[in-house]
């Protein structure tokens, strides 16, 4: 719900109430701020993935002696390693990229993030190339994720649980 | 052991009562198979006893002992799910034995375990594959293994062959009745096909919107069905039934034809008889006569439908193949010793 509505509305109030709390200049405010933002979407993703998954595959696992808990332990989670990489990576992808909430709370360099910092870099006396070079390399730590998690994204990890 | 008990059982999804107060004995080692109609609720009725769903009322007794709020965990049972649901991210092997791993049972003993049931079902070859590597009838001999390797009180079956092909239906259902004899097991299966149902159960439970219309061995309902409900729902074609009034000496249909039967009860208002109990007889022999409407040449029967005027439509079953010509007249002759009588309450009527 919180992507209806543009981040720039979001920063005004929270930019005052983060600067009376004392949390504006620091990387605690943007950790609280970024999965306020990202956990919403996250669970609206996987829920559509949760409800796909056949009901006969979890009673299965009752009938075979787990609890509920055992249920999502042993069956659900383990079937769900697919949707949780994706919406792993793509969340990790928004915190990463974002540049509106640091760019306005953030003034120590010290702890600028990296979109934040590239930009930093945008002066007469960087030469364009190296600033092209900062921003090549800020993707690097996301391609490297992705090729790590791309053994979880197998295809129809679910074929063939139910009906013939 | 495995002898369950069903006391006044209910069952409502939100305000609308699904299963209304069923009383039930299954007795220990018996097969007892659920028919009825689409939506009638034999599958809530069986996952009222795995525990899946939970009763509204009533109790349900395994062995003695009231397991009406257990988790199905507690209660040991094991069900076979029309769909199979094998866990996808297991193998075979895994699959079965995986009651066994969760119940921390010794790795050697499941191996065991799971080798003496994948014999029976031969399912040696296949162990290291993953369900999606398998056939239909493959995942079903599968869901079966997992359910026999835990040794459970009672087998709980939904509908388990209704996803085969016909040929793979028979022999799995073969297959089923064989288990049944040499595992001695409890077994409560749901079907709502005929042949299933009269060839595998010690007892068949009719069941009708929630309510147990009859229960009793196959060839018991099929011979003295407890009302019209059930005479029509076992057997196949189904019972053929006219509307009829009590006479001098016998029964008077719509249309001014009589048939003679003393024994009538003044009470009939409607006459049942199976395709099977009818024969083609001359006019001054049958009990009614109508024209040869439609005629279905099955090789080993035949079946021909015969429109009586104001009576009705009449399914008769020759055995064989008989040459016979649509549009023709035919008188028909009930069989008297297989005669059905119900009364205005649709109740059958002591012959
Ligand atoms: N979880 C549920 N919520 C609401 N209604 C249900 C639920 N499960 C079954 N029903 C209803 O209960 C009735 C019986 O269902 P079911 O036992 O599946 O029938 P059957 O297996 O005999 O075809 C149906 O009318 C069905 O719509
Ligand atoms: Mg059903």
């Amino acid at each position: 719900m919180i992507y209806m509505v543009p981040a720039i509305v979001l920063v005004i109030p929270l930019y005052s109430v983060f600067s009376q709390l004392g949390l504006r200049n620091t990387l605690l405010g943007l950790l609280i701020v970024y999965p306020a933002t990202t956990v919403p979407v996250a669970l609206y993703m996987l829920q559509g993935y949760f409800r796909g998954l056949p009901p006969e595959l979890e009673e299965a696992g009752l009938m075979d002696g787990l609890g509920r808990f055992g249920v999502i332990r042993k069956i659900t989670l383990p079937l769900s390693l697919p949707a949780l990489a994706s919406v792993a990576l793509y969340v990790f992808m928004i915190a990463w990229n974002e540049f509106l909430f640091a760019f306005m709370f953030l003034d120590d360099p010290g702890i600028f993030t990296l979109a934040r910092g590239v930009v930093a870099l945008d002066s007469s006396e960087v030469p364009r190339q190296n600033l092209m070079a900062g921003a090549v390399v800020a993707t690097v730590p996301i391609l490297m994720i992705f090729l790590w998690f791309e053994r979880f994204l197998v295809q129809g990890l679910t074929a063939g649980s139910v009906k013939g | 052991m495995g002898q369950i008990e069903l006391r006044q059982v209910r069952k409502a999804f939100g305000a609308v009562e699904v299963i209304k107060g069923v009383d039930l004995t299954i007795a220990d080692n018996e097969f007892v198979i659920f028919v009825g109609p689409s939506g009638c609720g034999k599958s809530t009725l069986l996952r009222l006893i795995s525990g899946l769903e939970e009763a509204t009322d009533g109790a349900i007794v395994i062995d003695g002992e009231d397991v009406t709020g257990k988790p199905p965990a507690e209660r040991e049972l094991s069900m076979v799910f029309q769909s199979y649901a094998l866990y996808p991210h297991k193998t075979v092997r895994e699959n079965m034995g995986f009651a066994l791993t969760v119940a921390r049972m010794p790795k050697a003993e499941i191996a065991a375990r799971v080798d003496r049931a994948a014999d029976v079902l031969k399912l040696e070859a296949l162990l290291d594959r993953r369900p999606k590597a398998l056939s239909g009838g493959q995942r079903q001999r599968v869901a079966i293994g997992r359910a026999i390797v835990r040794e459970p009180k009672a087998f709980l079956f939904d509908e388990p062959l209704s996803n085969l092909d016909a040929a793979l239906r028979v022999e799995m259902r073969l297959e089923i009745a064989k288990l049944h004899r040499r595992l001695d097991a409890t077994m409560v299966y749901v079907t709502h096909d005929q042949v299933e149902a009269m060839t595998l159960a010690d007892k068949i439970v009719v069941l009708q919107a929630g309510r147990i219309e009859q229960v009793g061995a196959p060839i018991d309902l099929y011979m003295r069905p407890a009302n019209l409900f059930v005479a029509q729902f076992i057997g196949s074609p189904k019972m053929n039934v006219a509307d009829c009034q009590p006479a001098e000496g016998g029964l008077a249909f719509a249309n001014g034809q009589a048939m003679s039967l003393p024994a009538a009860d003044a009470a009939a208002r409607k006459i049942g008889i199976r395709p099977e109990h009818i024969n083609l007889a001359p006019p001054e022999e049958s009990d009614v006569t109508g024209v040869i409407d439609v005629i279905e040449q099955l090789g080993s029967d035949t079946f021909v439908y015969v429109e009586v005027d104001k009576v009705g439509l009449f399914t008769v079953r020759l055995v064989g193949h008989v040459e016979m010509t649509e549009g023709e007249p035919a008188g028909l002759r009930f069989d008297r010793d297989h005669i059905h009588l119900f009364g205005a309450d649709d109740r059958a009527l002591a012959p």
